[in-house]
């Protein structure tokens, strides 16, 4: 069995090395990206089990177009791969985010359709224990 | 030299002219009725003719007057020119005017002999003073009104009561002339229109029209004495012939003389501290108003480069934010092996610096939310926020810290408490600064008690506790941004002295405040007042 696969989109190339890092000592297949457009490409290449994404980069709502676009490719995988917002940015705007409806319909403007979020920055445990948690609730699906 | 905003002058003195006219008619009515009474009850022998032409003149320049006073009003700019002669003026208010005139040859003789003044004083002194010619304007204008705006209608205004004065004199020597002469009690109601001249006019008009009533009055006696004029016995006297009386005559003439210049000299002088008085006030108000508009210039400029400040404050915080998140992340995947092994001297320099990498991020979150809160509404989000459970849910969340340093937190949240309009995240970062104070402030056993009410039209949130309390030399500038009392930075040396500055600018941001009340060695109370809007 393949080895599970994270894409990282952040556009701090120190912050996505200390994420891989992270990632591969709990065992993980990292791939990054440092924009959204490449972000998308590699979605559609590598087709990773799970993503984590930077919201900020480099504007405020980059990381969240790239969400939107995301779920709107054709395709359920598309609709399915988990992602994990990086961000410091819940703190600010004590944003809703949807956790884990999962019926496939995503409504523009009320809930982020991502999975979980995670404060920057964040201690390596916790960030495995959160990509674990993710990827095992999305497995039983 | 510096103007005051004339109208008030310029108006003041138009409607002390309406209140002439008024009183006019006043007084044609009273000789009117006199003339009656004095007729028909008293049954003196009385000439009612003349004195009914001399009342039936006054009445017709006092309709032309009341015509023409709307005139009057017309504010004009100043100009040094315009005066009762200027264009634009109409025949009736130059016919009203044209009394004035009689002042000319007045006007003359004082320019000829100021002439010579300044002839001789040359003479003995090169480049002595240089001879100006004085104008109608400078004659009547009292000088405290002198270059008040509108100069024109102040002149105007003058030169009608001139005018008016000039005619009543006149009208009062006609009929004292009709009614017995220097017999007549009544030569002494000329004091009148001195006092009238001393309020609307120059001191030296005042004399003018003095030295007029008076010359005209004494005309009257000495021509009656001389048979230049008839006499007109109304029987006032007990002697029928005093008019002939040479004695009686000088003394009537010395009386009044002496009663109308002293009265011009008394009445001048309270009316010329009146109008100084006046003066400085006009200039004081207009001035208060010049320094408002000055001050509200300056306050718009200082917040709008306070709102510059604050965008660039939040600004560079935020190009902080990333770089310092990479630096912690790295340390952190230091710290934790994952980039093999580490010596643990290198473990204590690397956790050394992940902690002041903490305290920077810290700062950077404090200056972000100085900058949100100081930006108004602009850079946040304004929703309805049920502050009690945000209390509730930030006392939870403070309850590790406080367990940790041996404090009792305790919470009393009134019920049905309505939300308020505002931004969560800086009211969630308002509460906690205040509740992680005073639990960091407060020594082991102490407690910190939070309560929130809600008086009249706010939400009113009191955080108490028994902690090491604030100096009072200390008070009025805890709120000042970075600013850390002694006893506070010897208590711990963590904070960045931003975080009572975040409470003041979000409180303020929702249009509330935050007090303070403390004493050192027994705790703190901070109340916030948020508006229910």
């Amino acid at each position: 069995m393949s080895k599970v696969k994270i894409l990282t989109v952040d556009d701090d190339r120190d912050l996505v090395e200390a994420l891989r890092i992270v990632l591969e000592s709990g065992g993980y297949d990292v791939v990054a990206a440092h924009d959204a457009e490449t972000g998308l490409e590699k979605v559609r290449s590598e087709r990773p089990d799970l993503v984590l994404l930077d919201v900020m980069m480099p504007s405020a709502t980059e990381g969240f177009h790239f969400v939107w676009k995301l779920r709107n490719l054709e395709g359920e995988y598309y609709r399915a791969v988990p992602v994990i917002l990086l961000t410091a940015i819940h703190e600010k705007t004590e944003l809703r985010f949807y956790p884990d409806s999962g019926d496939g319909t995503y409504k523009a403007g009320e809930y982020l359709p991502v999975q979980d979020f995670v404060d920057k920055p964040v201690e390596p445990k916790d960030l495995l224990e959160r990509v674990e948690r993710v990827l095992s609730a999305s497995k039983t699906k | 030299m510096q103007r005051p905003s004339t109208l008030p002058a310029a108006a003041e003195l138009v409607e002390r002219i309406e209140w002439l006219i008024k009183l006019r008619w006043l007084a044609i009515a009273g000789v009117v009725l006199t003339l009656e009474l004095v007729q028909h009850v008293l049954r003196l022998p009385l000439p009612s003719t003349p004195i009914w032409g001399v009342m039936a003149a006054l009445a017709l320049y006092n309709l032309l007057l009341a015509a023409v006073r709307r005139q009057l009003r017309i504010a004009r700019q100043p100009d040094a020119d315009e005066g009762p002669d200027a264009p634009g003026t109409t025949p009736a208010l130059r016919l009203a005017l044209a009394p004035v005139q009689l002042l000319q040859p007045w006007l003359a003789l004082e320019n000829l002999f100021r002439f010579l003044i300044a002839a001789v004083a040359r003479r003995k002194r090169a480049g002595g003073p240089s001879w100006r010619r004085s104008t109608l304007a400078d004659l009547l204008v009292p000088r405290e009104l002198w270059g008040v705006d509108p100069q024109a209608v102040v002149f105007r205004a003058a030169a009608f009561a001139s005018a008016q004065i000039t005619v009543d004199l006149i009208a009062l020597a006609a009929l004292l002339h009709f009614s017995g002469g220097l017999e007549n009690p009544f030569i002494f109601y000329s004091v009148f229109h001195v006092v009238i001249a001393s309020i609307l006019l120059s001191r030296r008009a005042t004399y003018l029209e003095a030295t007029l009533g008076f010359s005209l009055i004494a005309a009257v006696g000495v021509g009656e004495l001389l048979g230049l004029l008839r006499h007109y016995p109304v029987g006032l006297v007990p002697n029928m012939a005093a008019y002939l009386n040479p004695t009686f005559v000088t003394a009537q003439i010395f009386v009044l003389g002496s009663t109308l210049y002293l009265t011009a000299y008394m009445a001048t002088s309270i009316s010329a501290g009146q109008r100084s008085y006046e003066r400085e006030a006009a200039l004081l108000s207009n001035d208060v108003a010049r320094k408002a508009e000055l001050l509200e210039a300056a306050y718009t400029r200082v917040s709008q480069a306070e709102r510059a400040k604050s965008q660039y404050m939040r600004k560079v915080a935020h190009e902080l934010k990333a770089p310092l998140g990479a630096v912690q992340m790295l340390l952190k995947v230091i710290l934790d092996g994952l980039a093999g092994d580490v010596s643990d001297k290198s473990r204590e320099l690397v956790e050394r610096a992940e902690h002041r990498t903490r305290e920077l991020a810290q700062l950077t979150q404090d200056l972000l939310a100085l900058s949100r809160a100081r930006e108004g509404t602009l850079a946040v989000e304004i929703a309805p926020v049920a502050l009690g459970e945000l209390v509730t849910d930030v006392v939870a969340q403070t309850q590790g810290l406080a367990t940790q340093a041996g404090v009792t937190i305790s919470s009393d949240i009134a019920p049905g408490l309505g939300p308020v309009q505002g931004d969560v995240a800086g009211l969630r970062r308002l509460v906690g600064n205040l509740v992680s104070n005073a639990v960091r402030y407060t020594p082991r056993g102490g407690s910190v008690a939070v309560r929130l009410q809600r008086t009249d039209s706010a939400l009113r949130l009191k955080v108490e506790d028994t902690g090491i309390g604030i100096p009072e030399d200390d008070l009025p500038r805890i709120f000042e941004e970075f600013f850390r009392s002694a006893n506070a930075r010897s208590h711990t040396s963590d904070g960045t002295g931003l975080g009572l500055s975040i409470v003041k600018a979000v409180a303020e941001q929702h249009g509330g405040s935050v007090s303070v009340e403390s004493e050192q060695g027994k705790g703190t109370r901070f109340t916030v007042d948020l508006p229910l809007k």
